[in-house]
């Protein structure tokens, strides 16, 4: 799947997709907007992960990211009344730097892939039944990171009842 | 059928520059939400490097996409609990402007960054102190 032209064409259009609407979460006045165009950059890194053949993450992209805290975001917006004002300033004096230390940033990792040995495309050997050896090792070999993580859920759930109840 | 067109540079690249964003988000944001929904972005520049190698280096090893789960777990509970926290400052100081929120008004703290402040915007942000109603105890 990650082979051919359409691939190809699929990637770039998903990945002006990604980044445009990730431009606008960054940037739109209004924080409702942006909230919904997070929406939007999410179903696209659902879609980069069907091309990368995990269609399992895709799934839970899509049900959790999208379904869960992009709605949660929503709802937080409704709740803080005037946050989303358009009127209200949203972005604060620190452009420069803040470009700065993001473009050091990617320059950074650009710099670590030159150097690297991963300029070199390696060959794309193809996967075996994805879903079913990443369920087998989750459930056998990560087991126990499987069962924390469910606790921390928990413990998160609590944590936010007690934080946002009213005293 | 491997005339590959596609690298794994162009999913690193990808990633790497919504991370990027993401940080930049996090830094201009001034609402609290606002950073979060950057910090949002961050995870999913880091997951998809993560996919993309686990596929072009280790296709038959899942470990990459685990870790994807637990990072899509942990930012759901990031969330959750981010959001809450805003909610509560939000009816403590009635505002979720991460600048605004400061219980420091008189200390040491806000005298120190009033110079920059004004350097920064003439009239001063809205968290001049006692601007923010509730917050004077």
């Amino acid at each position: 799947m990650t082979s051919g032209i359409g691939a190809t064409v699929i990637f770039w259009v998903l990945a002006l997709f990604i980044l445009g609407f990730g431009l606008a979460v960054v940037r739109a006045r209004n924080l409702f907007k942006a909230a919904i165009s997070l929406a939007f950059c999410l179903f696209g890194v659902a879609g980069i992960f069907l091309l990368l053949e995990a269609e399992f993450l895709a799934g839970v992209q899509v049900l959790l990211y999208i379904g869960a805290v992009t709605t949660l975001t929503i709802f937080a917006i409704m709740v803080t009344q005037g946050i989303a004002d358009p009127a209200v300033k949203q972005l604060n004096e620190q452009q420069l730097p803040a470009a700065i230390v993001a473009g050091t940033a990617v320059l950074a990792v650009g710099l670590a892939l030159v150097n690297g040995v991963l300029l070199a495309a390696p060959a794309l050997a193809t996967a075996d039944g994805a879903v079913l050896g990443l369920g087998r090792e989750l459930l056998v070999q990560y087991v126990l990171p499987f069962d924390v993580v469910t606790v921390l859920l928990l413990i998160a759930m609590v944590g936010a009842i007690i934080l946002a109840r009213k005293e | 059928m491997n005339t590959l067109l596609l690298s794994l540079n162009h999913f690193l690249v990808l990633g790497a520059l919504l991370f990027g964003l993401g940080i930049f988000g996090a830094l201009t944001r001034r609402s609290a939400i606002g950073i979060l929904m950057s910090v949002e972005l961050m995870f999913n520049g880091v997951n998809i490097t993560l996919v993309a190698l686990q596929r072009y280096l280790w296709p038959n090893d899942h470990t990459g996409q685990i870790f994807v789960i637990f990072a899509i777990t942990v930012a759901a509970v990031e969330s959750a609990v981010g959001l809450a926290l805003v909610i509560a400052a939000y009816r403590r100081f009635r505002t979720a402007m991460a600048d605004e929120v400061s219980l420091l008004h008189d200390g040491a703290l806000a005298m120190a960054l009033a110079p920059f402040r004004k350097m920064g915007n003439p009239e001063g942000l809205a968290g001049h102190p006692g601007s923010a109603p509730g917050a004077g105890h």
